[in-house]
């Protein structure tokens, strides 16, 4: 059997039964069986799709947030130091190989994970408003805040980060932001949608874990229609923004957002934000 | 178990690797040895070369050439089925933690086994996709490499590797360019 097809039976049956959470305080999918009531305490946002792989979206964490990491993590540090810091130690006199002992440990290379709030989501697609063809209409609540398009996902495995560069938007309470219409292609084979075809058509090669994923953004227009359960309500195309490449270190694999006139562009390794005609900051 | 080996070797260095932030300094190239390249046009070693390959980039120069790659050394943590779970906090002005979260294999020992059997190789697809996304959008090409002479330039620690992958691909062109595979 072909090694990735037998890799992503056994990685897929290992997984949980079910990838998918239930419904968060972070991101739910709104479905279109009842009428559509918008929370003032909610941002939304709606994009269309013929994938069943998802958007990852990361909210940029708020302030406070971040000070409940940092103390958190300062906390684990201060209990966690005095054994690596033994082991460290022990190892150096073994004499054991230098590429094995760890570096002296900092707070800057202390390797911590919280999860006291899960602000990178993906959505379930099969949960759509509405379904035309193969086009998904997917309406999501969430807590209003900056978003990053982060990568692309399934349930909870974050398969392909857009670490490359990507594109920002915001989500504003008690509106709804028409992030237009998402193309997904596996980055091995070669697309036929216009956006995607310089970011695609790599080779199998491309495939490790899982396929790299190749994704572009085909922004709303005015003549983009909306559904029509969301007639009325106040809908506005997403303000995207560059955003500079960034490391998120637990993905399977790397890609950049393709392209986005008058938005996002490349230049070798640089991110361009076109809105400010500059190089986009990388987050590292 | 060579290519399994190479996993393991590279996951040891992380993640505090990962997670250290900076950069390493371009030494001066007249200190930095390349492995002889000349074998790399052979028929069996281009055709191979999907699997082992490095770049190289006609006029870069070596400081150039050493940025690009350490760039790119940033996003190569290598992960698995239980290190790409998203339930977590993600700080995105400071660096991501790696957690490990597996859930039992189904298949019990026997599924454990063969899936450590083939992690090797998938470990390093994922390091070369990655290579690729990252170099060849800075315009480098692939060349291919025997196997030998890859696994000893990617074995060597972190900022020696980037160094001596920063000579060859501001050296000449070698070898055959990789077919699209």
């Amino acid at each position: 059997m072909n090694k990735l097809l037998l890799a992503l039976s056994l990685g897929f049956a290992s997984l949980p039964t079910s990838v998918f959470a239930g419904p968060s305080e972070e991101m739910t999918e709104i479905r279109g069986d009842k009428p559509v009531v918008l929370r003032a305490d909610r941002a939304y946002f709606l994009f269309r799709s013929e994938s069943g792989v998802s958007p990852v979206f990361l909210r940029i964490p708020t302030e406070a947030e971040m000070r409940a990491y940092d103390a958190a993590k300062r906390e684990a540090f201060a209990k966690a130091e005095p054994e690596m810091t033994k082991r460290r130690e022990s190892m150096i006199a073994a004499g054991k190989d230098g590429k094995t002992i760890p570096p002296v440990p900092t707070l800057e290379n202390f390797n911590f994970v919280w999860d006291g709030v899960q602000n990178a989501q993906t959505v379930n697609m099969g949960r759509a408003l509405e379904k035309t063809g193969k086009v998904k209409t997917l309406l999501i609540e969430a807590l209003p805040g900056n978003y990053v398009i982060y990568g692309l996902g399934y349930g909870n495995i974050f398969q392909t980060c857009f670490c490359l560069g990507s594109v920002s938007f915001p989500a504003k309470p008690g509106e709804i932001a028409d992030l237009g219409t998402l193309l997904v292609s596996s980055a091995s084979a070669q697309s036929d949608e216009p956006e995607l075809k310089a970011e695609t058509g790599f080779g199998p090669s491309m495939n490790g874990h899982l396929v790299t994923w190749a994704a572009a953004i085909r922004p709303a227009t005015p003549s983009t229609p909306a559904p029509v359960m969301l007639a009325g309500k106040p809908i506005a195309r997403a303000g995207y923004r560059a955003v500079g490449k960034f490391v998120a270190g637990f993905s399977f694999a790397i890609n950049r957002l393709a392209p986005i006139p008058g938005v996002l562009g490349y230049d070798r390794g640089n991110v361009l934000d076109l809105i400010e005609n500059r190089i986009a900051p990388n987050q590292y | 178990m060579r290519i399994l080996a190479f996993a393991a070797l590279i996951a040891a260095g992380f993640p505090s690797a990962a997670l250290a932030q900076t950069l390493p300094v371009a030494p001066d190239p007249a200190t930095v040895s390349v492995p002889d390249l000349s074998g790399s046009a052979a028929p069996d070693v281009v055709a191979n070369g999907w699997k082992y390959f490095f770049f190289q980039r006609e006029g870069v120069s070596f400081t150039e050439a050493h940025a690009d790659i350490a760039d790119c050394f940033r996003f190569l943590t290598p992960n698995d089925w239980g290190t790409v779970k998203l339930g977590r906090f993600v700080p995105w002005e400071s660096r991501n933690g790696v957690k490990a979260d597996y859930s039992p294999n189904p298949y019990g020992l026997v599924g454990v086994l063969m899936l450590a059997m083939i992690e090797g190789t998938l470990t390093r697809r994922d390091y070369q996709a990655k290579m690729r996304r990252c170099m060849e959008t800075r315009g480098y090409t692939r060349y291919g490499v025997s196997e030998e002479i890859w696994e000893n330039v990617t074995n060597l620690p972190r900022d020696q590797s980037i160094a001596v992958q920063a000579k060859i691909a501001s050296g000449p062109s070698f070898g055959g360019k990789v077919p699209v595979k």
